[in-house]
Parts: structure tokens; C-alpha cells; sequence
């Protein structure tokens, strides 16, 4: 869909993040990627802005190409072509026919823009609870005074 | 320390080991020794609080207390939470 000399067919909102641009999936062929409408994406034509970061990168420049206006005029209505190039069906189903005047492919924001450069292969944070397990407990007396029956949650403040 | 302040203290700890026994099963609801243990607290629990009801009059009123063998009417003249000197 970007290749060079060539505009993307039709325009979505909302503007696909960068973690979904990030996805290593293989490049759509560029012919393939125009389904109608009210027909599902092939799995094989939704994948989208693709490859390395660095490709990614690389692709911004084609993004918005200089305004061409022979060019923008050769482009159909757009009214039943959706794109398909970003393989996140809630996009997709979202995807709108370009409106004149608007800029035409994905948005895509500049590099580091929204968030700083990550490690090779970023996970994010896990959550975990271990389950508690009954054992020792403090006499009636002591669990009132302490506040807990179960001496591994006791943890007073040191003042 | 007098002997009501006593039983009432001994009923405070004894609810709150079956409170924290009751939140340890709402996670561990099989847990056969706990709910060993949460029986043998309620039943002490229910036992001092009879013994007290018996000897110093209702803890709760509306109906969640018995008047007790006394031929008057108790409940207000027991001590409030804040009259007990523990």
C-alpha cells in the first residue's frame, strides 16, 4: 500500500497506535488489500504497517507523500473500499471512505512522539496474589490486639 | 478490671477470630481445618455470650437477645460501648 509513487486507497479513524503498527506480521500485497465494504478482511490481506520499527520508520515518509493533486484525482470515491492494511478488526470495522481534503492512509505518529524508545521486546507489568495458606495463628487475645489473626499479614507501622 | 468487662473482652476477640476466619473461607471455602476451627470459635462465641446475656443482661435488643432471667427489662440499663471501662 506504500510503495513508492503510490497513495494509500482509503483513510480510517481512529488512527491505528503505534503497538498494533508494531506487529511483525508479513506486508499485505498491495493489490489485495482493498476488500468491500460489508465483506470481513482476509486474514491474509490484514496485516499492516509492518516489519522492524526501522521499516516502520522508514515508511513514514510515504505516509503523506507531497500533495499531488493529478495524482489525488486519479483516486476512485473511496465510497466502498475500506482498508484492511492494519489487521485489527476493531480498526477495520471502524474504517471510514477518506473525506475530501483529509489526508489520505493510517495515521501514524512521528517516531517517539507518545512514548520514549523501548527495550527489544517489552513485556508489560504482571500482577500476582499468592494464595494464602492456613497455618500458625496468633491466640484470640493477641489477634485483636494486632488487628489480624494470621501472623504473615501482620506488618505494623514503625513510627 | 471487673467480670463483665472481662467476658465482654473475651466476646470482642472471639468475633474477630471469626472474622478473619470468615474472610480466610470466603477465599478457602474447602479448607476442612479452618472451617473446623471457625465451628469451634462460633460455639465458644455462642457460649459467652449466653454465659454474659445470663449474668449482665441483652447484648442486642430488637428481638437478637433474650431478656434474660431477670424481672425487669435490662437493656437500658447496661453499659453503653462507650461507658465500659476495659
Amino acid at each position: 500500500m506504500y510503495g513508492p509513487g503510490k497513495k494509500p486507497l482509503v483513510w480510517s479513524w481512529p488512527p491505528v497506535s503505534r503497538h498494533s503498527q508494531f506487529k511483525s506480521q508479513p506486508a499485505a500485497d498491495p493489490e489485495s488489500a482493498t476488500p468491500a465494504v460489508d465483506a470481513p478482511a482476509p486474514e491474509e490481506s490484514a496485516p499492516s504497517a509492518t516489519g522492524t520499527p526501522a521499516e516502520v520508520t522508514a515508511m513514514i515518509g510515504d505516509a503523506y507523500p507531497p500533495e499531488d493533486q493529478s495524482q489525488a484525482e486519479e483516486q476512485p470515491p473511496a465510497g466502498r473500499e475500506v482498508m484492511a492494511e492494519t489487521g485489527d478488526a476493531a480498526v477495520d470495522a471502524q474504517a471510514r471512505p477518506c473525506p475530501p481534503g483529509m489526508p489520505m492512509g493510517p495515521y501514524v505518529p512521528p517516531p517517539g512522539q507518545y512514548y520514549p524508545p523501548e527495550p527489544q521486546g517489552p513485556e508489560l507489568a504482571r500482577a500476582y496474589i499468592p494464595i494464602q495458606r492456613f497455618g500458625p495463628t496468633f491466640n484470640p487475645a493477641e489477634a485483636l490486639q494486632r488487628g489480624t489473626l494470621f501472623p504473615e499479614l501482620y506488618r505494623p507501622y514503625n513510627h | 478490671m471487673d467480670n463483665q468487662a472481662q467476658m465482654l473482652i473475651r466476646i470482642q476477640q472471639l468475633q474477630f477470630v471469626a472474622v478473619e476466619l470468615n474472610l480466610f473461607l470466603d477465599t478457602h471455602p474447602d479448607d476442612q481445618q479452618v472451617l473446623a476451627l471457625y465451628n469451634q470459635v462460633h460455639q465458644e462465641l455462642v457460649q459467652c455470650v449466653r454465659t454474659y446475656e445470663e449474668a449482665c443482661g441483652p447484648l442486642l435488643n430488637y428481638g437478637y437477645s433474650p431478656a434474660g432471667k431477670a424481672p425487669r427489662w435490662l437493656w437500658a440499663e447496661t453499659p453503653w460501648p462507650w461507658e465500659i471501662k476495659y
